[in-house]
């Protein structure tokens, strides 16, 4: 069969025409990858149901997975998206990095400040292991920097054997976005003034585990915030509610 | 421009040889070489000189002699130069590349294509799934024609039910772009009620009333997600799908006997 005699312009249209396609036959082929953390935020938006889309107020790269905090009106949306990169031929001479939607938590939005526990991650590089990640909500726009004091009271299970604990913690917060803090991570320096993640790191990832799990054996939970401005004069001193249960 | 070949290949003794084809060449390609565009030359000249022994071996069949009938074909051309300067400009360099270089990308984009289908993307890919329910020997229900409910970007309908020892089966489908992917949401907070004033939680509920997730099967425009309501009266009239969450609200009738419907 003689095909029809084309002008180059013709032809040329035509095999951009047809590249455009074969690319898109690629990307349906991948399973329609998202190439930024913020599509794929919206992405889970719309697969979680979540009415509509929210303000993306904070991200947090860590480092495989990247954090993305939204807020509406009467929900607190975090996604954790996989950062994921497929070799397309082998030893990596050909990678496309994407992201991968994975899970988004939904919270209700309180009228107190908020305390969001969102698993584990490494979000800093001199982190050999995941560290617990605390998202503090509040409604003190003219603050700058937060320090939260957190009592855990109870009874814990660590390796079969039952562990009591009461003991007081204090983490300095800093804000990432509008309406929201993020517990800095404890600097070696001043270990003894943070959460203690090092030394109490495996009591702490199974307290909110428990939490998280919406264990019956809930430990005693009291929290309590105060909030700085940018020159470091108290704004106000409140308690903070945790809600672990998701919706 | 595809090389022609003349009448000549085919008349051997006529064909204009030796010093007249030499003409002819050294003409076509004389032209050729004004071309800009290199890799149209070849075919250029091909063409040319295709045209050029058409014409001696027209005029050698006249009774002209071989190197005259090549001299005169090649005269009434013109100059070389002043043609190959007009072909020249039929065969702009930059639309001469660009094509070559669509051409490429067609090839790229279609090795990426066989790669891209090759890897483990489509081996979790489409037109595959799950169900625990056997619907083979299950007597279908006879579901009424009702248009599908708007969901976000998701369109979710009833595809079919079953009714048998006291436990509703249900298929429903979410369809929407190919993009968008799974709804994670749908089948974790579904919950049901009947017209008996029964109401059946989520998943969570593992002895009483409940809405269970059972399977799911997924091809490129929809997603379908098998649960079960269970303990479901024989004698309701109708049991209810429901979805209720983060503003997103939505409902559908499963009628259990004729005329069903609330």
């Amino acid at each position: 069969m003689k095909l029809p005699h084309m002008r180059r312009r013709t032809r040329l249209l035509r095999n951009l025409l047809l590249a455009l396609l074969l690319c898109a036959a690629a990307w349906l082929a991948m399973g329609c990858p998202c190439f930024t953390a913020g599509a794929a935020f919206r992405r889970m938006e719309k697969q979680y149901l979540t009415g509509g889309p929210a303000e993306i107020v904070a991200t947090l790269d860590a480092r495989t997975e990247y954090l993305t905090v939204g807020l509406k009106d009467d929900y607190v949306l975090i996604a954790a998206n996989g950062r994921v990169s497929t070799d397309i031929l082998a030893d990596g001479l050909l990678r496309i990095p994407y992201w991968a939607p994975g899970i988004l938590r939904c919270f209700p939005r309180k009228e107190e400040s908020t305390l969001l526990f969102c698993g584990n991650y490494r979000y800093d590089a001199s982190y050999s292991r995941a560290d617990p990640v605390f998202f503090l909500l509040d409604r003190h726009p003219e603050a700058a920097e937060a320090e939260m004091t957190l009592r855990l009271a109870g009874e814990v299970e660590l390796n079969g054997v039952s562990v009591a604990f009461d003991e007081t913690y204090s983490a300095r917060a800093a804000r990432v976005g509008e309406g929201i803090f993020l517990l800095c991570p404890p600097a070696k320096e001043t270990e003894q003034m943070s959460f203690g993640w090092q030394r109490e790191r495996a009591m702490f990832n199974r307290i909110f585990g428990s939490i998280f799990g919406r264990n019956d054996s809930l430990p005693v939970f009291e929290a309590a915030v105060r909030y700085y401005d940018a020159g470091g004069a108290l704004l106000a001193e409140e308690r903070v509610a945790m809600d672990a249960r998701m919706i | 421009m595809e090389p022609r070949r003349g009448n000549a290949a085919a008349a051997d003794d006529k064909t204009p040889a030796g010093a007249a084809h030499e003409r002819i060449a050294a003409w076509s390609r004389a032209a050729a070489r004004e071309i800009r565009f290199r890799p149209d030359r070849k075919a250029v000249e091909a063409e040319l000189s295709a045209h050029l022994e058409d014409r001696a071996q027209a005029l050698l069949a006249s009774g002209m002699g071989e190197d005259e009938a090549a001299e005169v074909s090649v005269a009434a051309m013109g100059d070389a130069r002043e043609i190959g300067r007009a072909l020249s400009r039929i065969h702009s360099p930059l639309l001469g590349w660009l094509w070559v270089a669509s051409k490429w990308l067609v090839v790229s984009a279609l090795c990426f294509l066989l790669l891209a289908a090759r890897a483990d993307w489509l081996a979790s890919g489409f037109l595959e799934g799950s169900t625990s329910l056997e619907w083979s020997g299950a007597q279908l229900l006879k579901l009424p024609a009702a248009e599908p409910v708007r969901a976000g970007d998701y369109r979710i309908s009833v595809r079919r039910a079953a009714f048998r020892n006291g436990v509703l089966w249900v298929t429903v489908r979410a369809a929407g772009a190919p993009w968008l992917g799974a709804p994670k949401a749908l089948a974790s907070y579904l919950g049901a009620a009947d017209s008996l004033g029964g109401v059946y939680g989520e998943n969570t509920d593992e002895n009483g009333a409940a809405v269970r997730y059972a399977g799911e099967r997924r091809a490129l425009f929809w997603y379908e997600y098998d649960v079960t309501v269970s303990p479901c009266p024989a004698d309701a009239a109708w049991v209810e799908l429901r979805y209720d969450r983060m503003g997103v609200r939505f409902a559908l009738c499963v009628p259990l006997s004729e005329g069903g419907e609330p």
